[in-house]
C-alpha cells in the first residue's frame, strides 16, 4: 500500500483536521502540522478527498447507536414538507405557520434516519416539550443541555446558548441537527453553532424565515435553503382556520398625548441639531451607537423610548378592551401587550391571569391549562408567547401593543389560526392614533399581508 | 464580566484602553450608586424603586459606568418576598372570579375577599404580585467601599474587553505552571511568544481560520487569575463598531487597581477537562488507588524552555511524568519526542493513539512512546508504570546519599532559596548527579518559573508555592 494516498481526518474543537492531503476549505496550521477546516466543511472535504482517490482513515464522527420507534403520522402539507428536505439532499429549511405542526416533520426526519439528532431550541420550556414528542413519538429518552441540565445522549435537546457554549463539543457527535425557530441561527454567535458542527444533515425549522438585518442570507451556507414554505395566506381555510384582522383607534388620555408630544419635540430638536433622520432601522441604530459618547442623543433615546412605553401601555387602550371584552363575550382571548407593565395593569384591573417570563413554569401550565378546559375566558401576556410554548386554540387575539415586526404579527396570529369546524379566528389590534403605534402597526401588517391600503384583511379560502 | 453593552473604552493614539475608574478621583459616582445600595437594604425598598433610582442617577452620571456598577453590587444584596397571604394562591382564587368587567363589581369583589383574609384592599392589592422579581425587597448588602468597588469594577471591565478580543498575548510576571495549566483546562491553546519578553498567545483551534472573538471569553476567565498573580500584561486585537474596525489594546496590573470579592471569586465556572485526560486519570486511580496521581505538576525544563505534563504518578517516593499527545502527525510527534529528550528526567512516557499516526517506522523507536488503538490500554500502562517505577528509582538513590549529607540536604538547600536554576544546578549536580532535581523535589523544595525562561527560575520552598 501506498502510505502517501493515505489520509487521515479527525475532530477537534470544532474544526476538523486532516492530515497527509490538502483539501479544499482548509488551512495550513502550523501548531500541529496539518490542515484544518471549520467542521462544516466536512462533508464536501470527505467527498473531495474520496475522489481524488486517497485512502481514508476517517475518525471525524463519533455517533451514539440510536434506536427510534416511529408512531408518527404526517398530515399532507407536512408530508410534502418533508419530501421536499429529503429531495435537497437533507438540508434547508422548511417554513410553515405556527400552528401546523412543524415539530413532526423533524420527528419523522429524524424516525426515518434512526441516527444521533441534536435539537436546538431558543427557550428553557422548549427543551421540555420537544423531550417530551421525542419520547412519545419516538420512545426515546433524549438528554439535554440548558435549564440546569448537561447530559449529551443520541437525541440532545440543547438551547441556543448552550449549544454556542458547547459548541465544540457536540459538533461531531451528531448526524442531523434540527434548527426549531431557525431564525435566531445567523446571530453573530449562535452562527458558530453550524460551522462548529460536522453533521452533514440539517433542518431548520420556522415560521419566519426573513431578518431585518439581512441575516437570512446566510442561511444557504448554514443550514441549506429554504425547501418549503407555505404561509398563514395560502394555507387560511386549507390547513389553518380563516381568519379577520382588524384595527381600532384610541385617543391618548390628555395627560398621555401632553407628555408624548414633549417627549416628541425633545427628540426632534436633537435630532435635528446632530442632523440625524429617521427613515429607516438603519438609522434609528445609528442613533443608538451614537448615544455611547453622545449625552444629547441619549437624551433623545430616552425620550423615544419613552413615547413607546406611553403609546403601548396608554390608559386608553386599557378601557377599549374593556369594551371589546364586553362585546366579545363568548370567544376564548389571549390579550397581547408589549410591556409586563400593561399586562401586570390589566391583569389587576379585569382579574384576568397573566403569563410573563416571571411567571413560574407550574403556574403557568395550570393557568394554560385551565384556560383550554375553558375555566379561563381570557390570558393576558406581554411577549413570551410570542413563540415557543404550546398554546391552548383561542379564537380571539387582541394586541395591544408590540414591534413593528412581521415575524411578531405571524406568530401571535398563529395562536389563533389553528384549525377547527366552523371556526373564524379573529385578531383586533388596538392602536394609538398619533403616536409610533400606528407606524408599528401599519409595519408589521404590510410586512406580512401586503400592501393592499388601509382596509380590513381577510384570509379565507 | 459586564455584559457587553456595559463596556467603556478609550482610544489614545489608536490604542484601546478599559475606561478604569479610581476609587479616590471618581469617588462621587461610586459613592452615590453604594449610597442608593445601602440605602435601599436599610429602608428595604422594592427591587423596582432601587432599580428607578438607579436609572435617575444613569441620566446624571456616565450611565454606563452606573450600570455596571449596579449590576456588580446587584450580587451582593440579598432579597425577599414578604406578604401576608400566598400570592399564588390569590391569585387563583381572584382569577376565578374574572374576568371583572365593571369597576364597581371590582371594588365589591376585593372587598370580599379582603375581609375573608382580615386584610385591607391595600394589603391584598400588594400581595397579589408580591412574588415577582421587582416586587421583592432588599434586606441585606454586603458593604464595601469606594476603593474596593473601584478595584472590582476594573477587573470586570477589564474582563469584558478580553471576552471581545480576537488576539491575545498575556505575559505575567510569574506562575507561568498555573497560567498554562489555567489555559488547558479551559479547551485553549497557546504558542510561546519570544518577541518583547516572555509571553504566550492564547488561541483555540480554530483561530488559524478566522479572527473569532470566539475564545475571549474563555480567555477571560485568565484575568482572575493574573490579578493574584498580581503582575501582569494583556495586549491583543479587539474588533470595534459597525464597520468592524480592528483596533490594538493594552492593559496591565499598574493601570489602576484591580481586585474581586473574595465570595465572588468563588462562584466563578470551574474549567473543564479534555475528556481523554479525564478517562485516563478516573481509570487509573480505579485501578490502582494506591498510586499518587498529580494533575499537571510542577513544570519541567527543555532545553532552555519548559513544559507542564499532564500527571506525575507516584509511589513510595518515586515518580514517572505522563503526557497524553491529543492529535497528532509524525512530524508533529517527532518534534515533540525531541523536545522531551532533552527533559533533565527520563522518566516520560508519551501515550498516543495509534490510529493517529500515519506510520511507526518515521517515528524511530522511542523508549517512552506507548501507542493505543482504541480505548486507553489501563493494564499495559500501569504494567509500564510499574516498570518505570521499579527501576532506579528516586528514593533509593536519595538513600545512596551519604546519611551526613542527607542532613546536610536542608542545611544545603535553605540558603539557595531565591537562586536562579542555573546556580542550584552548578552546585548541586556536582554532589547529587544526575537526579539532583528529583531529590531535590523530594526534599520540599521546587522551582518558581517566574517567566518562561529557564535562566530565570527561583528556588522555593513548596509550601511557599501558589496553591
Amino acid at each position: 500500500m501506498n502510505e502517501d494516498r493515505k489520509v487521515k481526518m479527525t475532530y477537534q474543537g470544532g474544526t476538523v483536521l486532516i492530515s497527509g492531503a490538502w483539501a479544499p476549505y482548509t488551512m495550513w496550521d502550523d501548531r500541529l502540522g496539518a490542515y484544518r477546516a471549520f467542521a462544516i466543511h466536512y462533508p464536501l472535504i470527505r467527498r473531495y478527498l474520496e475522489s481524488a482517490g486517497y485512502q481514508l482513515e476517517d475518525d471525524v464522527l463519533e455517533l451514539e447507536d440510536v434506536l427510534f420507534e416511529d408512531i408518527v403520522e404526517l398530515k399532507p402539507v407536512q408530508k410534502h414538507a418533508l419530501d421536499s428536505w429529503e429531495k435537497a439532499g437533507r438540508r434547508g429549511i422548511v417554513v410553515l405557520p405556527t400552528g401546523t405542526g412543524k415539530t413532526y416533520v423533524a420527528l419523522k426526519a429524524m424516525a426515518r434516519l434512526s441516527k444521533p439528532t441534536l435539537i436546538i431550541v431558543p427557550t428553557i420550556d422548549l427543551l421540555s416539550q420537544w423531550g417530551e414528542r421525542v419520547q412519545s413519538h419516538l420512545g426515546y429518552e433524549s438528554g439535554y443541555l440548558g435549564g440546569g441540565k448537561q447530559e449529551i445522549r443520541g437525541v440532545t435537546i440543547a438551547t441556543y446558548d448552550s449549544a454556542y457554549l458547547w459548541a465544540e463539543r457536540l459538533g461531531n457527535r451528531f448526524i442531523l441537527v434540527v434548527f426549531d425557530e431557525v431564525h435566531h441561527l445567523p446571530a453573530q454567535s449562535y452562527r458558530r453553532i453550524a460551522e462548529f458542527s460536522a453533521a452533514p444533515y440539517r433542518l431548520g425549522l420556522t415560521a419566519t424565515p426573513e431578518r431585518e438585518d439581512g441575516l437570512d442570507r446566510l442561511y444557504p451556507m448554514l443550514v441549506g435553503g429554504i425547501v418549503y414554505s407555505a404561509g398563514v395566506k395560502e394555507l387560511a381555510g386549507v390547513e389553518i382556520a380563516p381568519f379577520k384582522v382588524r384595527r381600532v383607534y384610541v385617543d391618548l388620555t390628555p395627560e398621555e398625548r401632553r407628555t408624548y408630544d414633549e417627549d416628541e419635540r425633545l427628540f426632534t430638536e436633537i435630532l435635528k441639531r446632530l442632523g440625524l433622520r429617521m427613515r429607516s432601522q438603519d438609522d434609528f441604530q445609528r442613533l443608538v451607537r451614537l448615544t455611547a459618547r453622545n449625552r444629547e442623543a441619549r437624551k433623545a433615546l430616552l425620550a423615544r423610548l419613552e413615547m413607546n412605553k406611553i403609546a403601548m401601555n396608554s390608559r386608553a387602550k386599557m378601557e377599549k378592551l374593556r369594551e371589546i371584552l364586553a362585546e366579545t363575550s363568548t370567544s376564548s382571548t389571549l390579550i397581547f401587550t408589549r410591556y409586563n407593565k400593561l399586562a401586570y395593569d390589566i391583569s389587576r384591573e379585569f382579574l384576568i391571569p397573566v403569563i410573563t417570563h416571571e411567571t413560574p413554569k407550574k403556574e403557568r401550565g395550570e393557568i394554560l391549562g385551565d384556560f383550554r378546559r375553558g375555566i379561563y375566558r381570557a390570558v393576558v401576556t406581554s411577549t413570551v408567547l410570542d413563540e415557543g410554548i404550546d398554546v391552548p386554540d383561542a379564537t380571539l387575539a387582541v394586541v395591544l401593543g408590540g414591534f413593528g415586526t412581521s415575524r411578531q404579527f405571524v406568530q401571535r396570529l398563529g395562536r389563533v389560526v389553528r384549525k377547527r369546524e366552523g371556526k373564524i379566528a379573529e385578531m383586533i389590534e388596538v392602536v394609538a392614533k398619533g403616536t409610533l403605534d400606528y407606524y408599528l402597526s401599519r409595519r408589521r401588517r404590510h410586512a406580512t399581508l401586503g400592501a393592499s391600503k388601509d382596509k380590513d384583511k381577510e384570509g379565507s379560502r | 464580566m459586564l455584559p457587553s453593552e456595559l463596556l467603556r473604552i478609550r482610544i489614545r493614539k489608536g490604542v484601546v484602553r478599559p475606561a478604569y475608574v479610581d476609587g479616590w478621583k471618581d469617588r462621587a459616582v461610586l459613592e452615590e450608586v453604594l449610597n442608593v445600595f445601602e440605602t435601599a437594604a436599610h429602608r428595604m425598598w422594592r427591587l423596582t424603586e432601587l432599580d428607578d433610582r438607579i436609572s435617575s442617577l444613569s441620566e446624571v452620571h456616565d450611565y454606563r459606568l452606573v450600570r455596571g456598577l449596579a449590576r456588580l453590587l446587584r450580587r451582593r444584596i440579598t432579597l425577599a418576598q414578604e406578604s401576608r397571604i400566598s400570592p399564588r394562591d390569590l391569585r387563583r382564587l381572584l382569577f376565578s372570579m374574572g374576568p371583572v368587567l365593571s369597576g364597581h363589581e371590582r371594588a365589591r369583589l376585593l372587598e370580599s375577599v379582603a375581609a375573608r383574609f382580615e386584610v385591607t384592599v391595600e394589603e391584598l392589592e400588594d400581595d397579589m404580585f408580591a412574588d415577582i422579581e421587582g416586587e421583592k425587597r432588599v434586606t441585606e448588602m454586603k458593604m464595601m467601599d469606594a476603593e474596593q468597588l473601584a478595584a472590582w469594577y476594573n477587573a470586570e471591565l477589564s474582563e469584558t474587553l478580553i471576552a471581545r478580543s480576537v488576539r491575545l498575548i498575556v505575559r505575567a510576571g510569574g506562575l507561568w505552571a498555573t497560567i498554562l495549566r489555567r489555559v488547558k483546562r479551559f479547551g485553549l491553546m497557546y504558542d510561546v511568544i519570544e518577541e518583547g519578553g516572555p509571553g504566550i498567545e492564547v488561541t483555540g483551534p480554530a483561530s488559524v481560520l478566522r479572527l473569532t472573538e470566539r475564545y475571549g471569553r474563555s480567555a477571560a476567565e485568565l484575568l482572575p487569575l493574573l490579578v493574584e498573580i498580581g503582575d501582569w500584561r494583556l495586549e491583543g486585537e479587539i474588533v470595534l463598531g459597525a464597520r468592524r474596525r480592528i483596533l490594538p489594546f493594552m492593559m496591565k496590573s499598574s493601570d489602576a487597581s484591580f481586585r474581586y470579592p473574595f465570595d465572588i471569586l468563588r462562584q466563578r465556572p470551574r474549567p473543564f477537562d479534555s475528556t481523554v485526560e479525564e478517562r485516563f486519570y478516573h481509570a487509573l486511580k480505579q485501578a490502582s488507588p494506591d498510586l499518587k496521581i498529580t494533575r499537571e505538576p510542577a513544570p519541567l525544563k527543555t532545553g532552555t524552555g519548559i513544559m507542564v505534563p499532564d500527571f506525575k504518578i507516584e509511589r513510595g517516593g518515586r515518580g514517572i511524568y505522563v503526557e497524553i499527545v491529543g492529535f497528532w502527525t509524525p512530524e508533529y510527534l517527532r518534534r515533540k519526542l525531541e523536545k522531551l529528550e532533552k527533559l533533565e528526567t527520563t522518566r516520560m512516557m508519551v501515550l498516543a493513539d495509534r490510529s493517529l499516526g500515519l506510520s511507526r517506522q518515521r517515528l524511530g523507536g522511542s523508549k517512552s512512546l506507548l501507542l493505543y488503538e482504541g480505548d486507553l490500554p489501563i493494564k499495559a500502562i500501569l504494567e509500564a508504570v510499574r516498570n518505570a517505577l521499579g527501576e532506579g528509582a528516586v528514593t533509593k538513590r536519595v538513600k545512596e546519599v551519604k546519611p551526613e549529607l542527607r542532613r546536610g540536604l536542608e542545611e544545603l538547600l535553605e540558603p539557595l532559596i531565591g537562586r536562579s536554576y542555573y546556580e542550584v544546578e552548578g552546585k548541586l549536580k556536582p554532589l547529587l548527579g544526575a537526579r539532583w532535581l528529583e531529590i531535590v523535589e523530594s526534599q520540599g523544595y521546587t522551582f518558581d518559573w517566574r517567566m518562561l525562561d529557564v535562566r530565570r527560575a527561583l528556588l522555593i520552598r513548596k509550601d511557599d508555592k501558589h496553591p
